[in-house]
């Protein structure tokens, strides 16, 4: 509690366009504890994706502040952190290989040659992608797409691995497939994860906690603990009846805000 | 209805249609220029026979050396430099928007004058020869280039932009590796219609102002009366503009395969 990875105090967000403001977020607050998983859900236009990018450095917020380390994010990505784009089609370069998309950010940390291809194998082996190197990314499928995004992000060895909706684009298999990928992969490279996702079960299945937005403007409506038992499986723990009533808990909280909304 | 024998003919007979189909125009033309040309009506169009002796006289031996490889030579270097210029200055623009926004109108301008206009300008600062030809060359190509490679820019994904910033690519990088190969199918649009611009400048450039050149040789046939010169000139110029513009076609297609790029995105676009 006291030595959080990410601290986010009281974030407002306006974006200002000629129709009129769009308020975003009204003082959005929480934290994530070194090695957690922390899902950010709520409704669409909940500004679930505008506190990551705040987080991430891409977005300033118009007040309030995010802190990494300890260190408040001002104006500029964090060395701590990795980022997986939504759209797996718009965030590889498709004029270079696996390999080359890998070792990019490597070589931009000042990695040599030789470290940044080592680093990119093992990061490649551990997403199921060995042998994979010198294909380029329109040779793969979209799930192998984005398994190659989430390579990108491990090799750097961030401490904080940020996703953006990182599976709303593959089918429902390669899903379950891609978050079985990821759990293992907080363990092994012993990163901190906060990812955004519209998926309740989703987020119950792989997070620590769940933070749950309100509709826009919004605010944290309420932080969801998930103690299932780790590791997590998709057949037993969402068989478990803690998942389904975290679940149902979580989904109220997201729909029942809706409803709150609109009448 | 249909044996094998006769679906056999019928595909040699489309496949002799697909080749032998855009020949039947040209060759009509020219039979009908040849009947013009023999029936002795005007000397301003020789047989086709003497054209080309005329072209084998003008182009090749001495005069290859003398008019064909200055011409060639100005036209390269001109265009080479107008590409290089116009693609770092276009990168400057896209990347830039303020500046963008305040050199646009000077953009404009360069783009809409044709560079042809320039010429007496150019002549009185370089004077006549190969400055004077390959300067007025690179203008010609220099601000079509400039405007689509700042667009292409300018368009660049902004997911890719936001990768850049989150891995912290160095300037470098991000300019080689992510936003020049992100910008290509409008770089390659510009240099193909600079291409164009740049054979028709470089034509004009030896008509006003020098005394040697493939334009030069052409123009001054014509005022000798040598028609058969003349048109030796017009045909060399229309296979350099046809031969250059399939070179292009080639390269354009062999860099986006490298860069992993459907080279069918990048027809078309101009």
């Amino acid at each position: 509690m006291n030595d959080p990875i990410v601290g986010v105090t009281n974030l407002h967000k306006t974006y200002l366009s000629e129709k009129g403001d769009n308020v975003a977020l009204t003082g959005v607050s929480f934290d994530v504890e070194r090695g957690e998983v922390v899902a950010i859900v709520g409704p669409s236009g909940a500004g679930k994706t505008t506190v990551l990018r705040i987080v991430a450095g891409l977005l300033d917020p118009t007040t309030g502040h995010a802190e990494v380390n300890g260190s408040p994010v001002m104006g500029a990505p964090p060395k701590e952190v990795g980022f997986v784009f939504q759209d797996y089609s718009r965030s590889l370069l498709p004029w270079l290989s696996v390999m080359s998309n890998v070792t990019l950010p490597l070589r931009s940390k000042g990695l040599s040659k030789s470290e940044a291809v080592t680093k990119a194998r093992e990061a490649l082996e551990a997403v199921g992608l060995s042998g994979r190197e010198r294909a380029h990314p329109r040779e793969l499928s979209g799930g192998m797409q984005q398994r190659v995004a989430i390579a990108r992000a491990v090799a750097y060895e961030p401490e904080l691995l940020l996703m953006d909706e990182p599976f709303a684009s593959v089918d429902a298999q390669t899903r379950m497939d891609l978050e079985d990928l990821v759990l293992p992969l907080r363990d092994r490279f012993g990163v901190s994860i906060l990812f955004v996702t519209h998926d309740v079960d989703e987020a119950v299945y792989l997070s620590d906690r769940i933070v749950v937005l309100s509709p826009p403007p919004s605010v944290v409506r309420r932080i969801v603990d998930v103690p299932l038992p780790k590791p997590r499986d998709q057949h037993y723990t969402k068989a478990d009846p803690r998942f389904a009533d975290l679940r149902g808990e979580v989904l109220d909280l997201v729909r029942a805000t809706d409803v709150a909304h609109q009448s | 209805m249909s044996t094998p024998d006769a679906v056999s003919v019928r595909i040699v007979d489309s496949r002799a249609v697909r080749w032998l189909g855009p020949l039947v125009l040209p060759a009509l033309a020219l039979a009908s220029y040849q009947q013009l040309a023999t029936s002795g009506a005007t000397p301003y169009f020789p047989s086709l026979s003497d054209i080309a002796a005329a072209a084998l006289q003008l182009w090749f031996g001495e005069g290859f050396v003398r008019d064909v490889l200055p011409s060639l030579t100005n036209l390269a270097i001109g265009y080479a430099a107008g590409v290089i210029l116009g693609v770092s200055l276009g990168l400057l623009l896209g990347r830039l928007p303020a500046i963008g926004t305040a050199v646009q109108p000077v953009i404009a301008f360069g783009l809409t004058m044709p560079a042809v206009a320039l010429l007496p300008v150019f002549l009185i600062v370089f004077g006549i020869g190969a400055h004077m030809q390959q300067a007025v060359i690179t203008m010609s190509v220099f601000f079509v280039q400039v405007v689509n490679t700042a667009d292409g820019v300018r368009r660049t994904d902004p997911v890719l932009l936001d990768l850049a910033r989150v891995y912290r690519l160095p300037r470098w990088r991000r300019i080689l590796q992510l936003v020049l190969p992100a910008a290509s199918n409008q770089v390659f649009a510009g240099a193909r219609v600079g291409l164009s611009a740049a054979l028709m400048v470089m034509v004009v450039g030896e008509m006003v102002g020098a005394s040697n050149g493939i334009g030069a040789v052409t123009l001054l046939a014509q005022q000798d009366f040598a028609y058969a010169r003349m048109w030796a000139g017009i045909v060399l110029l229309a296979v350099l503009g046809v031969v250059l513009n399939a070179g292009f076609v080639a390269v354009e297609r062999r860099l986006a395969a490298h860069l992993g790029l459907n080279p069918a995105d990048t027809e078309g676009v101009s």
